[in-house]
């Protein structure tokens, strides 16, 4: 029995997905702060390093780890969650926009285009998760999956 | 995922206060008494943070200041209110500075609702996750 289990939990892709809709809903509150404080003087964007999420999560897959622990937090795929103690997601200043004369370097343009694209990238993992619960449901309830 | 409502709606309120101001500003523009003596009306703007309490991230409007600047004077010996250089004063306000601070508080508030929308197709597509 828990060998059937095993096979069905141990990729990972469920625990996979639910970090990465926690990364993208974190990151969607750091844009949406930039975009309400694009008239604040002296404020600094302040957003998580997507490329760096995304290349410690290949890390993990890549390894077959059970348990990868990083600065993203740990991903544990034998629990299919995340890993006791997982770090929160850091917020850094990662603002390379021209700084105006009022301190501020938010660019509401690409704030925009970030949380578009971010956004884009919440449904698509949310999409996934959903067919992944279906896929599961189907198997133990031996219908194919509706819809 | 809530929460992150209140950050634009911060926003929102922010830019609406600003907005208020600027109202304020452009039907003052020419307000020069005031208990019967030459006490022109001083601009006003508000003053942005980052809330430091409540919902971290979020945008709060720490208080509404009046601008130093000079008044505008002019010579009018004629005019009721003149001092006894025969000049008046009249508010240090800029109507067409007031239009164009209207503009972008403007912009910045839609922005403010464009990023509202995205996030309630977040929550949309999340509760379909077990549907």
């Amino acid at each position: 029995m828990s060998q059937i289990f095993a096979g069905m939990f141990e990729g990972g892709t469920l625990a996979g997905l639910e970090r990465s809709i926690d990364f993208t809903s974190e990151r969607h509150r750091s844009l949406l702060s930039n975009v309400a404080n694009a008239d604040t003087p002296g404020y600094r964007r302040r957003d998580i390093d997507a490329v760096e999420f995304h290349r410690e999560l290949s890390r993990a897959y890549e390894r077959g780890a059970r348990r990868v622990d990083g600065a993203f937090g740990g991903l544990d795929k034998g629990n299919q969650r995340l890993a006791a103690g997982a770090r929160p997601f850091g917020f850094a200043s990662l603002g390379r926009g021209p700084l105006r004369h009022d301190g501020n370097d938010v660019s509401v343009e690409r704030e925009m285009a970030l949380l578009a694209q971010n956004a884009g990238e919440y449904s698509a993992y949310s999409a996934l998760l959903r067919k992944g619960f279906r896929q599961l449901r189907a198997a133990i309830t031996g219908r194919p999956e509706e819809g | 995922m809530l929460r992150t409502l209140d950050i634009s709606a911060s926003g929102l309120e922010a830019h609406r206060v600003w907005m208020n101001t600027i109202a304020e500003n452009i039907a003052n523009a020419n307000t020069i008494e005031r208990d019967g003596k030459n006490s022109p009306y001083r601009r006003k703007e508000p003053v942005f943070s980052v809330a430091r309490n409540g919902n971290p991230g979020a945008v709060q409007v720490t208080g509404v200041v009046e601008d130093p600047s000079p008044f505008r004077m002019e010579h009018d010996p004629n005019h009721p209110l003149a001092d006894a250089e025969g000049r008046v004063a009249y508010p240090n306000v800029q109507v067409i500075q007031e239009m164009v601070d209207m503009m972008m508080a403007n912009r910045s508030y839609e922005a403010n609702v464009t990023a509202m929308d995205v996030t309630k197709s977040m929550f949309s597509s999340a509760l379909r996750i077990l549907a």
